[in-house]
């Protein structure tokens, strides 16, 4: 048998068809409502976006947000907490509610033939929720309960000290779960009065994927949720940047009996759509936003120090962030912090042609595969309304990622990442942590506790 | 509605004996690969625990006609994405990529299934060793109750049974590993009459078989692949087992032998499980979480595997309540259930919410074609969305209640993780 075809990687054949799903704008009030057609399945996905998050919980009080959201749905018109949860489970509707440093976040997933039932049950949850005392008293320790259990998880407190550390001084730097003493502090009064005073007037944003028309869907929204559509918006606070770091620092956070070294490494950056975002996205691909980038073929596949390694420029509404993470046996972290400096240094030297041909190519070509579940369409969209970007945004993308040139990708290398200006963050076994460290860097070494306050 | 269940799929079988099925689905220019090879860790030997996962590791390594690293670039460059896992019972691997590109993974997929020794080094092998070992590190050693599953296995199944040690092995075994052991394994396990391709979504009907027998059907099969005859020796009495571990909060984990995937009683202890503990409306969420405030979190579930089922209810005691408190209050509800019988509403919405569940996940054509791929490994029929769905719609409230008697009244791994010192 002549197997000499198999020695030759097969050529794609022919060209693909993909048609972006169409987004339709409706709204009332102070409701806005962006639509996509689909339907493959006879099923319906609806997301509310609000725009208040954790970034504005007033000082001392850190955690309100999201303990107010855990509450809203803790009994509603004339459901108590569990009737409410079984009014959705019979209609086989799945619905979860989640808060952010931005945002509040509810979304349903149900059959078409019940759309109508999940948009009233979720109407009450946004403007009749109960807020008793005893579901406040019951919500109220499960959330304390969880912020002693964050403490338990490295990669958790990792990324939550990260934060702390590179947005120091703006609403990003505090967890979204709040603290002991901030959410014992809050009361039942002051869960009301959020929800009279600010989640009832901020913008709302309603997503949704099915293939019932707008028109309809917009009705059956104004329906339900009119109530509410004469509220006066509130006015967006003003946000004071982060903060920048003036020279690199070592953080060793000590957690008992780890196993391995739990590593972030970054600095603040610029939000989502401030500039050079594309330029920014393929610079990312090259250097650790794949299996196959410089950062995890080194660490992973080349040293095997750890099963991944990445990097990301994360995106909060107002300020975002870039950073290297990996999880690494302990015995090699001084090393692999050395690995990821090396990458860092090194992808501000340039990146080759090759390099970012395969990169424009993987994320061009990939495109119309995020489109796929209904609740990717949602996400798309839900992007486009948290980081004020165009609705043409998706039928640009590939003539923006094509278009890049290897100077502009250069530059957003030397633009954006800060390779002197380093928070390098280390959660694990600080004694051997630090002895690796001290024999490699010259950078201040500073322990923190697991709340990040200076040892 | 029920149409949406009916996947026209057609199933094929290759010369060397790979199982090939077709599932054609237009909704986008995308397409989906996934190989199901029937090897999972119960097939390992004693010394050679978490080779069947290694293995799979050493699989993304390259082989003849493709050099490391290049099975991910090449599908990375072609705008898809892939992966591949490993359990107990099979392992899988799996691409989705653009459709004008399904030659590409029958390409890497047909190369690796027939030629992939020709790839190896120790050198690859020793860097996977260390990757495999950190990832034991990353997910079970380090994180919180991470080592919880491995206690809980190895405690409710004797040595001799082959769901005794964790998928990912014991980390001892693992630094042992040798070249010799990728070798023989892959000449055991890794043949076309061990395996099914699924290829689902876009494809071109014309030329898709064409493209499947250029690509698979010179690769020989083996003459004979061990199976696996086994049977767990059920418990005699109750373990009870308590491990320390760097936590604020206990949690115990109880768990039973149970039947088999798509056993007889299979169905009624999926059911019995979301009675139990899938949200807030279930009666254990209901008493411990909602109404007693005793537990910060529990959870239930029925783990139907090929040679056995293990039924779990986990809870996590609130700061200050012992874990003895919270298995009382279990074996109550679980009592109270058994002795009073369940309402026709409860399991009515339980059905209901079966239901849309299996629609919402027919989404993902990645997810499809593992289905498929599933339900050909266990029934020898690929299209069993509605035979699937049927084993829930028909169940009877009795069933529900005699399988909560017949399995959770017998002896359990009672494990408890409990703070250091």
């Amino acid at each position: 048998m002549n197997n000499d075809f198999r020695k030759y990687k097969p050529e794609a054949i022919g060209k693909i068809d993909f048609r972006l799903p169409t987004i339709e704008t409706a709204g009332f009030g102070n409701v806005s409502i962006y639509h996509a057609k689909k339907n493959n399945l006879p099923i319906c996905q609806l997301e509310v976006i609000i725009e208040c998050g954790s970034k504005e919980d007033p000082d001392a009080q850190e955690g309100l947000t999201h303990l107010a959201a855990m509450m809203i749905d803790e009994g509603a018109g004339e459901y108590s907490s569990l009737q409410l949860s079984e009014e959705f489970e019979k209609l086989g509707t799945i619905f979860s509610i989640s808060s952010d440093k931005d945002i509040i976040h509810l979304s349903i997933l149900s059959l078409e033939e019940y759309i109508e039932r999940s948009v009233e049950l979720l109407s009450l949850v946004l403007l009749k929720p109960r807020l008793e005392s005893d579901d406040f008293n019951r919500e109220k320790q499960k959330l304390l309960a969880k912020i002693l259990q964050s403490k338990d998880n490295p990669s958790n407190i990792a990324s939550t000290l990260f934060d702390k550390i590179v947005y120091d001084g703006s609403g990003y730097s505090t967890p979204v779960i709040g603290k002991s003493d901030s959410v014992e502090s809050i009361s039942l009064a002051e869960i009301q009065s959020f929800h009279k005073n600010v989640l009832l007037n901020k913008k709302w944003s309603v997503i949704s994927i099915g293939s019932i028309p707008v028109l309809e869907i917009t009705k059956m929204l104004e329906r339900y949720l009119k109530d509410n559509a004469e509220n006066s918006l509130a006015e967006p606070e003003l946000f004071s940047t982060v903060n920048d770091i003036e020279n690199s620092f070592i953080y060793v956070v000590d957690h008992e009996g780890a196993a391995q070294t739990e590593i972030m490494i970054g600095h603040g950056g610029t939000k989502r759509n401030s500039g050079e975002y594309y330029a920014k996205h393929l610079l990312n691909s090259i250097l650790g936003g794949q299996f196959t980038s410089r950062i995890n073929l080194n660490l992973r596949e080349d040293k095997g120090y750890t099963y991944g390694a990445g990097s990301s420029f994360n995106y909060n509404k107002e300020a975002g962030a870039f950073y290297v993470t990996t999880s690494v046996q302990s015995e090699v972290t001084g090393n692999a912090v050395k690995e990821i400096l090396y990458e860092l240094k090194k992808i501000k030297e340039g990146v080759t042609e090759e390099e970012l041909d395969f990169a424009k190519s993987s994320l061009v070509k990939r495109f119309p595969s995020q489109f796929e579940t209904y609740s990717q369409v949602a996400n798309n969209i839900s992007n486009l309304v948290i980081h004020n970007l165009e609705l043409e945004y998706y039928n640009d993308y590939i003539r923006n990622i094509s278009g890049c040139s290897i100077d502009e990708v250069n530059r957003a290398g030397m633009n954006h990442i800060h390779d002197s200006k380093l928070a390098i963050l280390c959660v694990g076994n600080s004694t051997i942590i630090k002895e690796q460290l001290t024999a490699l860097f010259d950078y201040e070494i500073i322990d923190l506790d697991k709340e990040g306050n200076k040892i | 509605m029920n149409n949406v269940f009916e996947l026209n799929c057609n199933k094929y079988k290759l010369q060397n004996g790979l199982e090939v099925i077709l599932f054609r689905d237009k909704t986008l220019p995308i397409v989906s690969v996934n190989i199901w090879y029937k090897v999972g860790s119960a097939n390992e030997v004693k010394g050679k625990t978490g080779f069947a996962h290694l293995f799979e590791h050493m699989m993304f390594q390259g082989s003849e006609n493709v050099e490391k690293e290049m099975h991910f670039r090449y599908i990375q460059e072609a705008g898809g994405t892939l992966n591949g896992s490993t359990s107990i019972d099979r392992t899988n691997y799996y691409e989705t990529v653009p459709s004008n590109n399904l030659d590409l993974a029958l390409w890497l997929e047909s190369d690796r299934m027939g030629f992939m020794l020709e790839g190896m080094t120790q050198e690859k092998l020793d860097n996977q060793k260390d990757v495999v070992m950190n990832e034991r590190r990353q997910r079970y050693e380090n994180p919180p109750y991470g080592l919880a599953w491995e206690k809980v296995f190895s405690n409710l199944f004797d040595k001799s049974f082959p769901y005794h040690w964790p998928t990912i092995g014991w980390m001892e075994d693992i630094r042992n590993y040798n070249l010799d052991d990728v070798k023989n394994f892959f000449k055991t396990y890794y043949a076309p009459n061990n395996a099914t391709l699924v290829v689902a979504g876009n494809y071109d009907e014309k030329t898709v078989l064409e493209s499947i027998n250029k690509y698979f059907e010179s690769i020989p099969a083996y003459p004979n692949i061990p199976q696996i005859v086994a049977n767990p020796i059920p418990l005699t009495e109750s373990k009870k087992i308590i491990h320390e571990d760097n936590i604020q909060l206990p949690r115990l984990y109880l768990a039973w032998q149970t039947d088999k995937m798509f056993g007889a009683d299979d169905a009624a202890l999926d059911i019995l499980s979301e009675l139990l503990g899938s949200n807030k409306n279930s009666r254990l969420y209901k008493s411990l979480v909602h109404e007693k405030q005793i537990a910060q979190d529990v959870s239930c579930f029925q783990y139907s595997a090929k040679l056995c089922g293990m039924f779990f209810i986990i809870a996590t005691a609130k700061p200050g309540v012992d874990l003895q408190t919270l298995h009382e209050e279990i074996s109550n509800e679980v009592n109270r259930l058994i002795n009073e019988g369940i309402g026709d509403d409860e399991l009515l919405r339980t059905k209901n919410s079966i239901k849309s569940t299996f629609i919402y996940s027919l989404q993902n054509i990645e997810r499809v074609a593992d289905q498929l791929n599933m339900y050909n490994f266990a029934l020898n029929e690929p299209n069993s969305f509605g035979y699937d769905l049927g084993r829930y719609d028909k169940l009877e409230r009795s069933h529900v209640v005699e399988a909560a008697k017949e399995y959770l009244n017998k002896p359990n791994v009672q494990l408890h993780i409990v703070p250091k010192g």
